[in-house]
């Protein structure tokens, strides 16, 4: 039952607030929101010591879909229990974050409800125990997002990006509901273990209903944890408060995908499993030289969470799940810190976010530049911080799976997102400031969570890659000590090169500048689908809306003149002259009489 | 005299009345009209009950003469106020009541 409180207190807090938030206060709401999340927090911390005598802990709450498996019930093993553990501890020191971030912000109520919906909607796509109830936390995940994009309904940009993210994720969602209907009438259960049952009884053997509900419930992932093709939605996400986007891109949301592919990598068809590891490659790559030419500060960013993602499923693909699952959780700690880290940068600097134009911020943020800092070596993965360890990892699974173009990949994609990372760190906290401008440290409240996020982000990956801290079943692969020497070197050459050229400012690196300002399209993906979806759906849209005005009034019209048309020649009848009354009457008499005479005969 | 005889005056009788109502525009002719098509109809029926040994046709003529003295006070009341307000028995002009 403790595991059905995991999700309940989120859940309870969302609605509390929802219904009773105006009469709260804005600051208690806050607390509310925060509090319930560190309660469902303990209550996962609380089933620890169970977990060591169990492999299993099950909740079953009610019966639910007239189909075997899809009840209200709950899952959880030791793995999805650190992750569970990863999401409620990010997401509550975001959530008291945000009760700084938003201290001025009218939108309190909505937004904290929807912040705590989207923690246990998170929360049910890891604990669910059947594939029914996962789907209910996926479109919950889906809708809170667009909520919280949205959040400042002032921005015209804030509400499309919403629309956005909602109309990608819905793409993603119409497959993954096909994939699961499929599931459904081919498998005959919604449970997750009883499909890995019946998929394994198949010896895999790559069954085509299993191959294509594999690949409907992939694009679901895709769509859902950003990636190629699907990704276009995140980059404009940042248009939301900085919370939400460290929300969506740390703790929760992104991470769906992955989760989806650990929690059913026995039940996947491997064919689509390693299509998952190819797709999550060339995205970590295509969005780290992506990420290079970012001048907005949140970009950076966002395009840095496409491509760890990717990682992730390179991981996740190859059937690394340990590897997939660690770097899961010290993405999401340094994610949150450099997120959270932005967000007090973007407050202090009056809401400059061209990376251009700040810097030299590290003397008067000092909590907040030494926060950023881990979270940098951390992107860059650089030894003692934890993104050292679990990038590691995923190349020694990829050695260890013998792919060489993965691991290639995925050392290509350390070497650049090293480059970036101190690319970003430098312009904004070293370099000579090109403006000047007042800035102080963000308050208490904010520097508080970044602190205790950096401090996770900072020994994490020693404490687990030491066996000190157990993050669930598996192991890492022994990455031999040529690997761990051949990724160090990589991050260490990225990361000087990044600090060298823009050591200066962004003014005397303008010939680099020139180079990789080349790729901060996205490779035109953007551009494709505005021309294949966008602009054609909107004429057409629009020729509707048109179309339709001009059917009205056509009709209308239409109308207008029938009626004009029968009333003049009714008129006429109706003269006023007693007589033609009477040539009416007894005609019509005589009509009658005649239609009787020969009716009767 | 055969009954056919009766029935054709009555026919011819009502045509008269008929064409007299339509084409008449005087009012006081037309309710002469009126009254011609009403006795037409009066003829036909004591016709109808001298050929069927039966007196319910003698009895309804009775209730149509009835019926058209009333008619006549109504029509007559009505002509009076028309003469007064049209200073005319011309029924097409007043002619107030079209679409």
């Amino acid at each position: 039952m403790t595991l059905a409180l995991v999700v309940a207190f989120p859940l309870a807090a969302a609605i509390l607030i929802a219904l009773a938030g105006g009469r709260l206060g804005r600051r208690t709401t806050g607390v509310v929101a925060s509090l319930a999340i560190f309660l469902s927090f303990g209550a996962a911390a609380s089933m620890i010591a169970t977990m060591l005598s169990r492999p299993l802990i099950e909740a079953r709450i009610g019966p639910w879909l007239p189909i075997a498996g899809a009840d209200f019930a709950l899952v959880v093993d030791s793995s999805m229990l650190a992750v569970t553990l990863t999401i409620t501890g990010v997401s509550a020191l975001i959530s008291v974050y945000s009760i700084g971030y938003l201290a001025h912000d009218r939108g309190t109520q909505r937004y904290f409800a929807a912040l705590d919906l989207f923690v246990a909607a998170m929360l049910l796509i890891v604990l669910a125990s059947n594939l029914a109830l996962l789907f209910a936390g996926w479109e919950l995940v889906g809708l809170c997002s667009y909520l919280l994009i949205g959040h400042v309904r002032e921005r015209p940009a804030a509400g499309a990006a919403a629309v956005r993210a909602f109309v990608v994720s819905r793409v993603g969602d119409a497959a993954f509901l096909g994939g699961i209907l499929l599931i459904a009438t081919s498998f005959h259960t919604l449970d997750l273990a009883q499909i890995a049952g019946v998929a394994i009884e198949h010896g895999n053997m790559g069954t085509d209903p299993l191959v294509v509900a594999s690949a409907l419930l992939l694009v679901g992932a895709l769509a859902k944890s950003a990636q190629f093709p699907l990704h276009v939605w995140l980059p404009d996400a940042m248009e939301g408060p900085t919370p939400v986007s460290a929300l969506i891109q740390a703790a929760t949301m992104v991470t769906g995908g992955v989760v989806l592919l650990m929690r059913m990598r026995s039940a996947l068809a491997p064919d689509v499993l390693q299509a998952a590891a190819i797709i999550g490659g060339f995205t970590a790559l295509g969005a780290a030289l992506v990420a290079m030419g970012q001048r907005d500060l949140r970009r950076v960013l966002a395009w840095s969470t496409i491509s760890q993602v990717g990682l992730m499923f390179v991981a996740a693909g190859l059937g690394a799940v340990f590897a997939a699952r660690f770097h899961l959780i010290s993405h999401a700690l340094f994610k949150a810190t450099l997120l959270l880290g932005s967000g007090s940068v973007v407050h202090a600097a009056s809401d400059e976010l061209d990376i251009g134009r700040l810097g030299g911020l590290g003397r008067r943020m000092r909590w907040t530049a030494g926060a950023f800092a881990v979270g940098t070596l951390a992107l860059a993965a650089l030894p003692p911080v934890s993104g050292f360890f679990s990038n590691e990892g995923i190349a020694a699974a990829a050695l260890a799976e013998s792919e060489p173009f993965l691991l290639g990949l995925a050392l290509v994609t350390s070497f650049i997102s090293a480059f970036y990372a101190a690319r970003l760190f430098v312009l904004v906290f070293v370099a000579r400031p090109t403006v000047e401008r007042e800035v102080h440290e963000s308050s208490v409240v904010m520097v508080i969570p970044i602190a205790i996020l950096a401090a996770g982000a900072l020994v994490f990956g020693g404490l687990v890659s030491s066996g000190v801290l157990p993050i669930g079943s598996g192991r890492a692969d022994e990455a031999p000590i040529s690997i761990v020497a051949i990724s160090f070197a990589i991050a260490l050459a990225g990361f000087s090169l990044g600090w060298l050229t823009y050591r200066h400012g962004l003014e005397r690196a303008r010939p680099v500048e020139e180079v990789t300002g080349r790729l901060a399209n996205g490779f035109g993906v953007d551009w494709v689908y505005r021309v294949t979806f966008e602009q054609p759906f909107t004429a057409i849209a629009r020729e509707l809306d048109t179309g339709a005005e001009r059917a009205n009034q056509l009709a209308i019209d239409g109308l207008v003149l029938l009626v004009r048309a029968s009333s003049t020649l009714v008129r006429r009848v109706q003269a006023g002259y007693v007589s033609r009354y009477e040539i009416l009457l007894i005609g019509g008499a005589v009509a009658l009489l005649a239609y009787w005479n020969w009716s009767a005969r | 005299m055969p009954t056919q005889a009766y029935l054709l005056l009555g026919a011819l009788l009502f045509s008269l009345g008929t064409l007299g109502v339509v084409l008449r525009t005087n009012a006081l002719a037309m309710l002469i009209s009126v009254e011609l098509m009403l006795n037409a109809v009066n003829v036909t029926f004591v016709a109808a009950a001298r050929e069927f040994g039966d007196l319910d046709g003698q009895v309804i003529a009775f209730f149509v003469i009835a019926v058209a003295a009333a008619e006549v006070a109504v029509g007559l009341a009505i002509v009076i106020d028309l003469a007064r307000r049209k200073r005319s028995l011309d029924v097409d002009e007043a002619s107030e009541l079209r679409g």
